[in-house]
């Protein structure tokens, strides 16, 4: 079951002296939901460009299905990639999309294409270039899915998209992924709200790869220890600290692995442990020293959000 | 393992040269209005000027059916305008078709081919309209109006069926 689908190997990718991505090594098992996450500008779109041809490596190899993508008709046709700033023709209307994207897609699904368009509530006979940002991402996100590509990717797919749009989506996603397994990569940076879907985490930062890990293993290999000051520091004198807060007399700290032992070590002092989402794990990995103060208050307003 | 890998990718029923290509062709059509709407609706709102124009050429000179008014005709070249048209839709082919293609997984070779052979289709199916419009205007007189269009310089020719006609 571990077959790998994509397979890449020092992939560097440099626009003229800026790198953008940076000798990236990781593999893609199949029929597996991968999260791409990064700040802006990490280098997701240029990673996702790359394995799908649209963009030349300037060095490293890169294998999807075996071979590389790069003008490889076989390999490309097992792909269905929307950008989120995917450009249509000027005068197309979402139902031209919709009608051409079958001839594209082998395993096309019009009927599944049809009821997202309801969900969606995508206006069909409007020209694109007046759909809002919204419907623009609902527009990528129909193709996306009813395609049921090989290998899909998802770029950004809620920009602009409401909160009922986005929660469609992620049943939608689901429920089909479940019905026709494929593998998905889902680049995105609202982390919390599709840490629930990703089976597999890749981090990437200044075009590097940070994190490559089992989602599981990631949310469970750090947790946030709170209580008194004084019990805290104790407690995790000598540990991997990954971030600290306090008010007054009270501390929580987020340490990295802590075994069944120590957990019950912790709470036998009186101290609370709770688990640390997959978007703070990530914003506190990723945040330069310079940005701190910054990231955490985006933090708190995402966790208001959600 | 390679195996593995050849199987799955051929489970996607690789399609044809021919049929990516075509495919091409087809997604540049599916909105008919870009390369046959409005080049036609051009073609016929030149039609309609031309004929104003010829009007009152006709009223103030005293007649259209002259060997000289035919010939001067000849220079108006209003046939050509959807070619200006079809210029700036090429440009847009590649600067909004092109991405949308790479992301329906078309190889640039495909993209390039099939956007080659569309507009060579649409050379050649306009080639034969105009060619049987001109015919056409050479057998109805200029349209009963002495108002010739197709017939023009460079394009136009006398039109074989009006030449016998005319010799026999």
């Amino acid at each position: 079951m571990t077959d790998s689908i994509v397979r890449v190997a020092g992939l560097t990718k440099k626009f003229g002296a800026f790198t953008a991505i940076d000798d990236v090594s990781f593999t893609v098992e199949r029929n597996k939901i991968y999260g791409l996450l990064g700040r802006n500008g990490a280098g997701k779109t240029t990673l996702m460009q790359l394995l799908t041809g649209q963009q030349f490596a300037t060095s490293g190899t890169l294998e999807v299905f075996g071979a590389s993508p790069v003008e490889n008709a076989r390999v490309l046709q097992s792909l269905c990639f929307i950008k989120e700033s995917q450009k249509y023709p000027d005068s197309f209307r979402p139902d031209h999309v919709l009608a051409s994207a079958p001839w594209f897609f082998a395993h096309w699904d019009a009927a599944f294409a049809a009821r997202l368009v309801d969900d969606f509530r995508l206006p069909l006979n409007r020209p694109i270039k007046k759909l809002s940002r919204g419907q623009l991402s609902a527009v990528g996100v129909i193709v996306e899915l009813a395609s049921r590509a090989p290998l899909t990717f998802f770029d950004e797919p809620y920009l602009g998209l409401d909160a009922v749009a986005r929660q469609i989506f992620y049943d939608r996603l689901l429920e089909d992924y479940a019905e026709h397994p494929r593998t998905i990569i889902l680049s995105t940076h609202l982390i919390d709200e599709v840490s629930n879907l990703l089976e597999h985490v890749l981090v990437i930062d200044e075009g590097r790869i940070l994190i490559d890990q089992d989602a599981e293993q990631l949310r469970g290999s750090a947790s946030t220890v709170v209580g008194k000051k004084t019990d805290v520091d104790a407690f995790v004198a000598g540990r991997d600290i990954i971030s600290r807060t306090g008010i007054g007399g009270l501390a929580s700290v987020t340490v990295a692995g802590l075994s069944a032992a120590e957990r019950a070590a912790a709470r036998a002092t009186g101290l609370e442990l709770s688990p640390v989402s997959l978007q703070q794990l990530i914003v506190q990995r990723t945040t330069s020293d310079t940005a701190e103060s910054e990231t955490v208050t985006t933090t708190d307003a995402w966790s208001a959000r959600s | 393992m390679t195996d593995l890998l050849a199987g799955t990718a051929a489970s996607v029923h690789p399609r044809s040269a021919p049929a990516r290509i075509w495919n091409v062709v087809r997604l540049h059509l599916i909105d008919r209005r870009t390369y046959i709407g409005i080049p036609w609706l051009i073609v016929e709102m030149a039609f309609v000027i031309t004929v104003f124009i010829a009007q009152i050429i006709g009223f103030t000179t005293g007649g259209l059916g002259t060997p000289d008014a035919i010939e001067g005709q000849r220079y108006s070249w209003a046939v050509l305008s959807p070619q200006w048209y079809l210029v700036i839709v090429g440009v847009q082919a590649i600067s909004f078709g092109f991405p949308l293609a790479l992301g329906f997984g078309v190889t640039r070779r495909d993209f390039y081919l099939g956007t080659a052979l569309l507009f060579v289709l649409i050379s050649a199916v306009n080639a034969l309209a105009f060619a049987v419009l001109t015919q056409l205007e050479q057998v109805t007189e200029g349209w009963f109006i002495d108002t010739y269009m197709f017939n023009a310089l460079w394009l136009g020719l006398d039109g074989f069926w009006w030449t016998c006609s005319r010799s026999s």
